[in-house]
């Protein structure tokens, strides 16, 4: 009778919150770890592309100093999972969203070069940040579900009861657009 | 409890979004670019090369991504699918979207290491005279043959020297020949059917089961239009 008892009341903590929310929680950490590591990737990968377009482009100082200051920048803000609220979310956001618009830059003027984007080099470089890009990508969507799940659970009942008695945990934030200011304005176009 | 949430979410999300079929065969030609025998051939080969090395590898076809990017679309697949098993993650992907002539190599993590950005990056590039020319089994077989090759001198380079050295002839240039003799001639497709004992036989009923084993995907590879 007693073990039956435990089982059922094990059962039911289980599906409400006491497994649910603790795994949710290491989901986000795993998660986050993912994006920084894919983030840093990028920082990794500047060093060698500013070379290589430095050797065709040296006279773009101004847009290359742009990209090796915010590079800097963005390496020196590290963030925990522990430390994810939404102020340091917002900063890492910033550090980083400077960086690729530095970055963008960068590719816009790399387009006036036809022997920078002929060099293999160069296309080699240019491939592996097409797809560190598209792993950040991947690795910010993984992150947002991940958070999503967590913040249901600590929010939405019955988890949210076990949560707000035991746990205590707060919301997780989220990834913001980067550039909303930008998007409200329309794109300029330039013949 | 998590997973099923998770699937819901996922759900969700992709309500607008561009459907993944169901996973059938190695070859999946939604777009119909490719002909009978050598899906088949093609097939064979990587369920083979499934079997000898644990290496995943798989071909889609699609006619147009339907105002998605092939970078979403491609990392939605292979989260459905799960291309490669759980514990060596050795999956890939080879998208094809025509309308869009857009392609993509989606690898897997445990083969991010021997296929890099870079190197699939290049096979983009050099596959895309092919399908400029409108030649998608030549440009698919150029880039499957050499993603093989690729994967085999990884996972069993001393294998590979030693055979290649008693036969002169490397594993992928046998395959890239099976490919085009019984891809291109109509006549040997018949006889390779009698061979191979499935008459008439489609990717989905080829060979038995084809399914993925939980592989995971980083959205590593490279993209290309033509």
């Amino acid at each position: 009778m007693k073990t039956l008892l435990t089982i059922i009341s094990l059962f039911m903590l289980s599906s409400c919150g006491m497994r649910s929310i603790p795994t949710a929680l290491n989901e986000i950490e795993a998660n986050w770890a993912e994006v920084q590591n894919q983030y840093k990737r990028r920082a990794d990968l500047i060093p060698n592309l500013v070379s290589v377009v430095k050797g065709y482009a040296a006279h773009e100082k101004e847009t290359l100093e742009g990209v090796v200051s915010a590079r800097a920048k963005a390496t020196s803000v590290n963030l925990n999972a522990d430390q994810l609220t939404a102020e340091t979310m917002k900063k890492f956001q910033a550090a980083q969203g400077s960086l690729s618009s530095a970055l963008s830059r960068l590719m816009v003027v790399v387009e006036r070069y036809p022997d920078l984007k002929a060099n293999q080099n160069f296309r080699d470089l240019q491939s592996q940040l097409e797809g560190t890009e598209n792993r950040i990508t991947v690795a910010r969507n993984r992150y947002i579900q991940a958070v999503k799940n967590f913040n249901n659970l600590v929010t939405v009942p019955p988890t949210s009861w076990y949560n707000s008695v035991f746990l205590k945990h707060d919301k997780k934030p989220q990834f913001q657009v980067e550039n909303i200011k930008e998007m409200e304005q329309p794109p300029k176009v330039e013949f | 409890m998590l997973k099923t949430l998770h699937l819901f979410f996922f759900l969700c999300l992709s309500i607008n979004a561009k459907d993944v079929p169901t996973l059938t065969g190695p070859v999946m030609d939604q777009a119909n670019i490719y002909s009978k025998g050598f899906i088949q051939s093609l097939s064979s080969t990587l369920r083979e090369f499934n079997k000898s090395t644990g290496a995943q590898l798989q071909v889609f076809t699609i006619n147009n991504l339907a105002d998605e990017t092939i970078e979403s679309y491609s990392i939605k697949t292979v989260d459905q699918w799960q291309l490669g098993n759980k514990k060596s993650d050795q999956g890939l992907l080879f998208l094809i979207s025509v309308d869009d002539r857009k392609m993509r190599i989606e690898v897997g993590q445990g083969l991010e290491g021997v296929i890099t950005d870079i190197l699939a990056g290049r096979l983009i590039d050099r596959a895309k005279p092919y399908f400029k020319e409108g030649d998608y089994q030549g440009g698919t077989s150029y880039v499957m043959t050499n993603l093989m090759k690729l994967i085999n001198g990884e996972i069993e380079p001393k294998r590979i020297t030693k055979k290649s050295r008693k036969q002169g002839l490397p594993f992928w240039l046998i395959i890239l020949i099976i490919i085009i003799l019984f891809g291109r001639g109509n006549r040997r497709r018949s006889s390779w059917i009698l061979y191979s004992g499935v008459g008439g036989g489609r990717s989905s009923s080829f060979g038995g089961g084809w399914s993925g084993g939980g592989g995971g995907f980083s959205g590593g590879g490279a993209s290309g239009s033509w």
